[in-house]
């Protein structure tokens, strides 16, 4: 193309150089002028006809050179049929957010007949948020526009169609040079006619991208981009057509199934648009490079601060003094003391020192290692904090309890691995999706050994380890890592076991029970913050991990080694609210058997075993109830319906059974066991014990059960009733039928 | 693939103020103990709770305000029981009320460092209205150290002060609402559920100033619980008449009585502009091919309940006029107030004579000798037809011309009538209306039970049912349908289902299926054990003591069950159950087993007048609910 002889020189260059950015929106899909949804999908709710998000990143200059500001636009549009009246009332009113001055949202429906008909974005209101005021410049400076808008003359039929337009100006100085990884599947709560993400990107940037479970690739789109001298913009997209909406499926891990694809945008922090490092915009297909993992990873057990200095001091003075004792014989006994010592300091720390809320954040290293590690993010639903529990930060305990053992001539090492709910170390591409773990290995086994909190029990397993991927770094040597899977755990680890001892009132309409609950493994991870809640585990573990101070007590000690704590009651724990511990306690554990049973009255919880230490820590408790309900009369006889305390069998549905199309993920193998013992009253016998023997295994799981009738000669003065129930699953994993 | 790169997740936090004080404070450490006694889940405790109520003049009042303003100061003492915890409090606010003066101190007497976040309040089922919530956060000291607590609450106009709770979020040791009324101004107190309260009022007389205090002494925290009635029914409280205020010697009257309020009401709704004109065309669709009155009437009844969505714009005087009648019908959404205006509006149209028409629901224990804006909270259409009044409720859904939802049944109405009004009562319908009625033939079949059913769904419980049909996605109506029928027993698997016409409004809805139902039969050795009752309604329904508000049932019931169980060849009837029959005005239960030889015919009948369970009433009811359970735990017995 040829301009006109006029245009000055400068002109020339600069439209010659920088090459005019396409503009978002202009290319409207034929996709986005469907109005009729295929047959198979005339009796969903909604069909999604359409979608598309498209990003077009620029960049300012200053003078012939760039800025560090990147400016990125985005357009959203969407298109949704509604077929039913849940629709109608879903999509009656739009919350909407938009940015940047030129920041816009327009909304239409069209009729079935095909007419169009806007609606007045003048009837929007502002949909006021919660802001914290810290963010309200940048809401202000970026012109953050929340609002709302309810859609007219809407009814059953009519297709929705809308534009979101936003702007944002992003500077790398402040902001970064990378945006936060995306990782979704492509199936939405409707049906998807088609659907595309857009990238269309200036020199010097980059998108890493996965695809896998059957996502599509990442394309080029020659014909979308626009290239200049010194400057192009290169598009990219996916897109994906004729997608089933996402299904509810028990036992499922939806990233490890569905359709799914993993997306970030990288900005290059260069300024100069001549330079060769601002190349034309690519795709980084890349997965992990061990290296730049071992790299990021490696300083994480070893991050020596003054509270890691303090809790290896006392715990290497403790166990120095038990193995003087004699008490600690194999490096079992030294793993498994170091992990509970540094526990009962770390615990100690923060239930006796002030407890200040930067104190708090230092302590749970929320404020350690920030800038390489983001340790909020690895604080998944699964270690989400409740009322009474504190966790020591990742980097704290890697590094202390490394060093602790060290010190004990036992190597440990760094497991870091990809969570077994967003899939294999194959289809990882962000270190986002890391975590990491202690690996400790003694002469009998491995340990993998989590950052504790209050209840966490040495070697406890945890679901999203199970199979877990990833690689192991090394300290005895420079840059030694390598490949390693963490074992799933087995049937035997995982127990839930509940023991009944029952008899009836005189009036044999009430149920007197007597239940011992054990649970070991990850079975007891949801109760044991409950199970502890009157915190009398403090004093245990403050009295029996107490070291003498040394003879210098009271004289002020230099330097990092100075014992933490060392006061005349450092032994005991006094809690000003244990009653009131108690007592939410029992609450607590009387409104789940509510939720269970009939309960007639909730009469004592005593707990028997706190599940906190030893190899394999049982919790077990032992609750006193009458129940109503489980007894009812036929003509002179009593039916006594001990099934409802056997438990409920988890009843697959009949879409369940016959339209699975994903595997099954369970979280863990593991053993259910039901023991109950029935008094049987003087002057009855017991019938129908023929339906209670049971036993069915294969190679997923097994339910035996089996009853008996034990003579009173040998158990008391009454015949008893002795039944068993015991459910394995022994698998963690089924393929789905047909595989 | 709702995923944008750009938008920040920063949404939460709070602005903060500060107020300088000098208030001493006094220690309550020696009564943390008996405070925790008695209020055993609180944290913090108010100790002494107080609200003074002025008055005022304005003499130049702007748009928006009125002649007289209000003001409330309140100020609160509060006394942790706990360390070092951070109080918060809710504090509401509109176009009418603000804010003022929010400040704490400590027991130094030193000020208080507050946080303070005001925001849009979203109320249910309001898409906007002008109601705005301050959050207010401040510490409190170590246990027993109290904190003053003051804040003003400005009434621009005073008809918005309309009603005073005594119970709080947290509880008062000693409370005290009092109102200074002074000579120019005629204002009435209504008293609501004082009645065992042990709420105490004095009068006194201090020079211009007349004194009303009401006090009571410790007062529990309100508590929300399932089922618990609007709490202007249960808990007490006073609701503020504004009679009139003299002037220079002149008397103006504000809200003496329900003519007054209707009086205010029409001015409001003289500036609605309906253009009638744009609603013509639908009307004749509507209506040209009905033939008799009741039919037109119900042609447009029954549409603005099908295509008029409900959305709320409340915003200012919008919570008091109705949009324009042509705006609602262009836009197929509006309040209770847009859809009342335009089935008026419509029905003029069509040559009815129908009105607007405000309204107080079952929530609200008042009536129109009480002129406030406290007592209505709904507006609906009359029509008015050969003498007869048909109230017409366009927010609900599926409900017949002449039949009135259980909130509505009962509550006065205020009709307009040009410059008059008339008053009236919707009728009251008793619980057969509800009538839920079972027939199912069933028999053994192996160890489980096979047979029919066919239930029937009349009133509440049928326009639940269509309303829960219609609303569920249509991919899981099915599902939804059986999983509701089974009342998520999973001992019951339905097939065959016949579903209905869930549109019908006229005709009973009649729900067919067959069904097993496992685990129902016991064998032991000859003998066979039958249940022939898995519903048991209401068997679980005991109220425990810790239950602080008294019960309200979703409507009344009228349940009747007709079972036949055919006896399996080779077997006889051993024993069936006693008949049992339990009966009370306000509840009654009837069952009985009828043995036939071949034939086992159980009947039942639940009858439940009352939509209210009383907390004195407990007792009783659960007596009720044993001797229900006595029955339902008795089976029939079968040998060979």
């Amino acid at each position: 193309m040829k301009f006109p002889f006029f245009i000055s020189y400068t002109l020339l260059f600069a439209v010659r150089a920088f090459a005019q950015a396409p503009q978002l929106g202009t290319n409207i899909e034929n996709e986005f002028t469907v109005t009729t949804v295929p047959d198979k999908w005339k009796n969903e709710s909604a069909v999604i006809i359409g979608q598309k998000t498209e990003y077009l990143f620029t960049r300012l200059s200053s003078g012939r050179n760039y800025s560090t500001v990147v400016r990125i636009r985005e357009y959203i549009h969407k298109r949704i049929k509604l077929q039913d009246k849940n629709a109608l009332e879903k999509f009656s009113a739009f919350n909407y957010v938009t940015m940047g001055k030129d920041g816009s949202a327009e909304y239409k429906i069209i009729k079935p007949g095909g007419k169009e008909e806007a609606v007045d974005m003048k009837t929007a209101v502002e949909d006021e948020k919660e802001i914290d005021p810290i963010y309200k410049p940048i809401f202000f400076s970026l012109n953050i526009k929340s609002q709302k808008i309810a859609i007219p003359n809407l009814e059953v039929g009519d297709i929705i169609d809308y534009t979101l337009k936003s702007t944002i100006d992003w500077d790398m100085k402040l902001e970064g040079i990378g945006f936060k990884p995306f990782i979704f599947t492509l199936t939405n709560s409707y049906p998807t006619l088609y659907q595309q993400y857009r990238f269309t990107m200036v020199n010097g940037m980059k998108v890493q991208y996965r695809n896998y479970n059957g996502a599509p690739n990442l394309r080029f789109d020659p014909k979308a981009s626009v290239y200049g001298d010194k400057e192009s913009f290169l598009s990219y997209y996916f897109l994906d057509r004729d997608r089933e909406k996402t299904t509810d499926v028990r036992w499922n891990y939806e990233l490890r199934t569905a359709p799914s694809v993993k997306f970030r945008v990288i900005l290059l922090a260069d300024n100069d648009p001549s330079s060769k490092g601002l190349g034309e915009a690519t795709v980084d297909r890349a997965g992990l490079n061990p290296d730049d993992v071992y790299k990021r990873y490696v300083g994480a057990a070893g991050y020596v601060t003054p509270t890691v200095t303090s809790l290896v001091a006392y715990t290497t003075q403790y166990i120095s003094k038990k193995k003087e004792e004699g008490s600690l014989k194999t490096d079992d006994d030294l793993i498994r003391e170091s992990y509970y010592c540094l526990r009962k300091v770390f615990l100690e720390m923060y239930y006796k020192g002030p407890v200040h809320s930067d104190l708090e954040k230092y302590m749970t290293g929320k404020k350690l290692y920030k800038k390489i590690l983001a340790e909020e993010k690895k604080n998944g639903p699964d270690k989400e904090e409740r009322e009474d529990e504190i966790r020591i930060g990742g980097v704290t305990f890697a590094t202390a309890l490394r060093m602790c053992l060290s010190s004990q001539n036992i190597p440990a090492e760094l497991q870091v691995y990809v969570p077994r709910s967003l899939g294999s170390w194959r289809d990882a591409i962000f270190m986002d999706e890391l975590d990491f773990v202690v690996k400790v290995k003694s002469k009998r086994k491995y340990y993998f050994l989590e950052p504790f909190n209050n209840f966490d029990a040495f070697g406890t397993p945890y679901q999203y380890l199970e199979g877990a991927e990833g690689y192991s770094i090394g300290y005895d040597q420079a840059n030694r890592y390598y490949r390693a899977t963490i074992p799933a755990t087995t049937l035997n680890d995982n127990l839930q076991k509940q023991d009944y001892s029952i008899s009836f009132n005189d009036g044999m309409d009430i149920v007197k029970a007597e239940r011992i609950s054990s649970y070991l493994g990850d079975e007891k991870a949801s109760l044991i913050g409950n199970a502890n809640l009157d915190r009398s585990y403090l004093n245990y573990d403050f009295a029996k991990y107490y070291v003498e101070p040394s003879s210098d007590k009271g004289k002020k000690k230099k330097g990092n080694d100075e014992p933490v704590i060392a006061t005349s009651d450092a032994t005991k724990y006094d809690d000003p609210d244990k009653e009131e511990h108690i007592k939410a306690r029992r609450d607590i554990f009387e409104k789940s058997l509510k939720e269970e049973l009939d309960v007639d009255k909730y009469e004592d919880f005593e707990l028997l075993k706190d599940g906190r230490y030893g190899d394999t820590a049982l919790l077990q408790y032992k609750e006193k109830f009458t129940l109503k309900k489980l007894m009812s009369k036929a003509g002179k006889n009593y039916i006594f319906e001990v099934g409802k305390l056997i438990g409920d069998q988890i009843k697959l549905g009949q879409s369940e059974l016959a339209g699975r199309q994903v595997e099954i993920w369970i979280p863990h193998a593991r053993t259910i066991e039901n023991n109950v013992s029935v008094r049987i009253p003087q002057g009855y016998t017991v019938e129908g014990l023929q339906d209670l023997n049971m036993n069915i295994d294969n190679e997923s799981g097994s339910f035996i059960s089996s009853a008996k009738v034990v003579p009173r000669d040998s158990v008391g003065d009454n015949d008893k009733l002795l039944i068993s129930a015991k459910k394995i699953y022994k698998k963690n994993w089924q393929k789905k039928e047909g595989q | 693939m709702d995923h944008r790169l750009i938008l920040p997740c920063i949404f939460s936090c709070m602005s903060s103020f500060s107020f300088v004080s000098s208030n001493a404070q006094a220690d309550y450490a020696d009564k943390v103990t008996s405070l925790k006694n008695q209020f055993p889940k609180e944290e913090v405790v108010a100790y002494e709770h107080k609200e003074i109520v002025n008055f005022s003049l304005n003499q130049k009042p702007a748009p928006g305000e009125g002649k007289v303003k209000a003001t409330v100061t309140t100020q609160i003492t509060l006394v942790p029981i706990k360390d070092y915890i951070k109080y918060e409090d809710g504090l509401f606010y509109n176009q009418q009320i603000s804010i003022d003066n929010i400040r704490a101190t400590n027991s130094k007497g030193k000020e208080v460092l507050i946080q303070k976040q005001c925001t849009s309040y979203s109320q249910e089922d309001i898409f906007q209205d002008d109601t705005k919530l301050c959050v207010v956060k401040f510490p409190l000291e170590e246990k027993g150290k109290s904190c003053t607590y003051t804040y003003q609450e400005i009434y621009k106009d005073i008809k918005y002060l309309t009603s005073f709770y005594f119970n709080k979020s947290i509880p008062v040791v000693d409370e005290t609402v009092e109102f200074d009324i002074p000579s120019w101004m005629e204002f009435d107190l209504r008293e609501f559920n004082f009645q065992g309260a042990g709420i105490e009022k004095t009068t006194t007389k201090e020079n211009d100033l007349t004194k009303v205090s009401f006090h009571l002494k410790n007062a529990p925290a309100y508590e929300e619980e399932e089922h618990s009635p609007n709490h202007a029914l249960s808990y007490p409280h006073i609701i503020c008449v504004n009679k009139a205020y003299t002037e220079n010697g002149q008397r103006k009257v504000l809200f003496e009585s329900v003519k007054d309020l209707y009086g205010w009401y029409r001015t409001v709704c003289d500036s609605i502009g309906n253009e009638p004109s744009e609603l013509k065309e639908k009307v004749v669709s509507l209506t040209g091919a009905k033939k008799t009155d009741l039919e037109k009437i119900e042609a447009i009844f029954y549409w603005v309940q099908d295509n008029i969505r409900y959305i709320a714009f409340e915003n200012g005087i919008m919570g008091f006029r109705p949009d324009a009648a042509q705006n609602v019908f262009k836009k197929k959404y509006g309040d209770c107030k847009g859809k009342a205006n335009l089935l008026k509006e419509m029905l003029k149209l069509a040559g009815y004579d129908a009105r607007l028409t405000w309204i107080g629901t079952s929530d609200l224990p008042y009536d129109y000798s009480l002129p406030s804006l406290s007592v209505d909270n709904h507006m609906i259409c009359t029509v008015i037809l050969n003498g007869k009044k048909y109230f017409l409720d366009g927010t609900e859904e599926y409900i017949a011309l002449n039949d009135y939802a259980q909130r509505l049944q009962g509550k006065q109405v205020l009709i307009e009538d040009g410059k008059n009004y008339i008053l009236d009562r919707i009728p009251v319908f008793p619980s057969e209306r509800n009538k839920t009625k079972q027939v199912t033939k069933m028999r053994v079949d192996g160890d489980a039970i096979k047979g029919n059913s066919n239930v029937e769904y009349n009133g509440e419980g049928k326009i639940f049912t269509q309303m829960a049909y219609a609303s569920t996605r249509t991919e899981n109506k099915t599902d939804a349908l059986s999983s509701f029928l089974r009342g998520d027993n999973g001992n019951i698997e339905l097939s065959d289902l016949k579903t209905p016409d869930f549109s019908d409004r006229q005709k009973p809805l009649q729900i067919n299926y067959d069904f097993k139902a496992n685990n129902q039969v016991t064998k032991a050795g000859n003998e066979m054990y039958v249940v022939m009752d898995w519903n048991k309604e209401f068997s679980s329904l005991e109220f425990d003591n810790k239950r602080k508000n008294d019960y309200e049932f979703n409507h009344k019931y009228f349940i009747t069950t007709q079972t036949e169980l055919t006896v399996p060849e080779g077997y006889k009837v051993e024993y069936v159950p006693s008949s049992f029959k339990k009966v009370s005005n306000d509840y009654s239960f009837e069952a009985s087993y009828l043995s036939k030889g071949k034939t086992i015919v159980y009947s039942k009948t639940i009858v439940i007048n009352k939509p209210i369970i009383r907390k004195t009433e407990f007792g009783d009811w659960n007596n009720f609910i044993k001797d229900i359970n006595k029955f339902y735990n008795d089976q029939v017995v079968l040998t060979k």
